[in-house]
């Protein structure tokens, strides 16, 4: 097993998630902008400090997915995603709101990298998307 | 037992250091043996404090105390059942590798190896790979527990599995992975390279038993 090939691992997703890893500061900052872009009402309903939570959630959010790519595991970001969803529930965060951050934060990947490596990491953001659309 | 478990969560949720320390005293006078206590009150009391933080039902401060206080409460149930022994075998090295910091399962199954006649080395939270490294070769254990609550600290697992397994060639170690990232996706152990992963501290006991005799039987 040591040093063997693992699980659900790929070459594209190894370097896809040393892409992620390289990028989460300026990927979180982009996705928050473009969600509060896109929907400024967010302002007026959690504040300043909601805008600074929601980027340190996108930080999360981009550590948590990493790994998930890395080992080519979209149950291990489904399983994240299911979490999270909760959690943000119970802190008057709506779902369409999370929704709205992965699909954004899959758009930002698409447009950043090369279409493999897009492909790997949308693929595993998939996975999140559906636990949330049951 | 779900009386003395209802008991241990109240006083941890509460804050309340006297009434935990209490209800495991009481726990053990009635009889209750320590992997009782581990296993069906302090872990399900901890998994639900963790549940009650994601519904915001608990501040973080609140859920760091209640951590403060089962550890305390842990120390205090293992000295009362703890038996001097004059020797000790097999050795298990249990650490929780860099950045992870629930070191709760592994201090469990420690005291819990610990009765049952091992020597263990408890390591605790966020221990660097390397540093790691180089304890498993200086004191050659028998078998290694590695422990990851979230995602991102799986793959650091996976690095310190292989830096162990290149370096201690003469003397393979099994290697058991936990935590609650095994505990979702128990194929996730495979794919670090461990060799087993189990449910909880007392499955853990019982698996590592087995595994660690039968390399011995065969080397």
């Amino acid at each position: 097993m040591a040093g063997g090939t693992l699980g659900g691992a790929s070459a594209s997703g190894e370097r896809a998630a040393r892409l992620l890893l390289v990028d989460r500061e300026a990927l979180a900052r982009e996705v928050t902008a473009a969600l509060y872009a896109g929907s400024p009402e967010l302002l007026a309903v959690h504040g300043e400090r909601g805008r600074e939570k929601c980027l340190q959630d996108m930080r999360y959010n981009i550590e948590h997915l990493t790994p998930a790519v890395e080992l080519g595991d979209p149950a291990m970001f489904a399983g994240y995603v299911e979490w999270l969803d909760a959690l943000l529930r119970a802190r008057n965060v709506a779902t369409r709101d999370v929704v709205r951050c992965l699909e954004l934060l899959r758009e930002r990947c698409t447009v950043r990298y090369p279409a493999a490596e897009a492909a790997t990491i949308a693929g595993i953001i998939d996975a999140g998307l559906a636990v949330l659309a049951r | 037992m779900i009386a003395a478990r209802d008991a241990f969560l109240a006083a941890i949720r509460r804050g309340d250091r006297q009434a935990a320390f209490r209800s495991l005293d009481d726990a053990l006078d009635s009889g209750l043996d320590l992997r009782t206590l581990y296993v069906d009150i302090v872990q399900p009391s901890m998994r639900e404090i963790g549940r009650l933080w994601q519904a915001n039902e608990l501040s973080i401060a609140e859920e760091h105390l209640a951590t403060a206080i089962t550890e305390s409460a842990m120390s205090r149930a293992f000295e009362r059942v703890f038996v001097w022994r004059d020797r000790r075998t097999p050795r298990l090295i249990a650490a929780c590798a860099d950045d992870e910091r629930h070191q709760m399962g592994l201090r469990m199954l420690c005291d819990l190896l610990e009765m049952e006649g091992w020597e263990t080395i408890y390591l605790g939270a966020a221990v660097p790979v390397e540093s790691l490294t180089a304890l498993v070769a200086a004191r050659a254990p028998d078998a290694i527990a590695l422990s990851a609550t979230i995602a991102p600290h799986v793959p650091r697992i996976r690095a310190a599995i292989s830096a162990i397994r290149a370096s201690a060639v003469a003397h393979q170690p099994v290697i058991a992975v936990g935590g609650r990232a095994f505990l979702t996706d128990p194929s996730l152990a495979q794919k670090v390279g461990a060799d087993l992963t189990a449910s909880d501290a007392g499955e853990a006991v019982r698996i590592l038993t087995e595994r660690v005799r039968d390399a011995g039987a065969s080397s």
